[in-house]
């Protein structure tokens, strides 16, 4: 089954022709977790990008507490995590926890990604504004979570 | 037309959420964040919509169940 369909709903991908779209598709496997599943540690080697297909996956920090951490967003259909180290290569800013059981993920690897935006320099410029704007939007939740009285 | 929709729940109770949805919510929709059923109270149009994706934020309060 192809995968375009579910790609044309992720606003990452976003002005993408269906022909980027499949070169995109032929990057992705799917992943299927459970509740309680940890997908990546903070701190963890980071090497993919991950797209929701269905589900919920909660996004988390660790806090000075040993063992604890603290929810920062959750991420359901449509939304893309793990981009921050597609863009810097860096470990994980954060821990990525599935919060519903049977969440289907479509991830991509990191080299892959980056192979194929350099190739093709218009998905790579597509792609990358998009990621941009993703950043922006997920910024201005966290600022207007910050507004809100505790 | 895809709604990408950040969610902030009054009271700090909840981090936020964001998801996309196949229609534009709406002051007074029940949204399910999770477990928790929560009702719009505000709906802004953040920034302008781009091809076929509106981005949308949605102020919302826990429901008393």
């Amino acid at each position: 089954m192809s995968i375009v369909p579910l790609l044309k709903k992720a606003d990452i991908l976003n002005g993408l022709s269906e022909s980027q779209l499949e070169k995109i598709a032929g990057l992705c496997r799917e992943q299927t977790c459970n509740a309680d599943e940890i997908i990546f540690k903070e701190n963890d080697k980071s090497s993919e990008l991950y797209l929701i297909q269905d589900g919920l996956v909660e996004i988390t920090l660790s806090v000075p507490e040993p063992g604890a951490e603290r929810s920062i967003v959750t991420l359901g259909k449509g939304q893309i995590f793990g981009e921050m180290a597609l863009l810097d290569e860096g470990p994980r800013s954060a821990s990525a926890r599935c919060t519903a059981d049977g969440t289907r993920l479509w991830v991509a690897n990191r080299a892959d990604f980056i192979s194929l935006c350099e190739k093709d320099t218009s998905i790579g410029f597509t792609v990358m504004r998009n990621i941009a704007a993703d950043l922006s939007f997920k910024l201005r939740l966290i600022n207007l979570t910050r507004k809100e009285p505790g | 037309m895809i709604y990408k929709v950040s969610f902030v729940v009054q009271g700090g109770g909840h981090p936020g959420a964001i998801q996309n949805m196949e229609e534009r919510p709406e002051k007074g929709d029940q949204v399910k964040l999770g477990n928790k059923l929560y009702e719009i109270v505000e709906v802004l149009e953040i920034i302008p919509s781009r091809g076929e994706f509106g981005y949308i934020h949605a102020t919302c309060r826990p429901v008393e169940e």
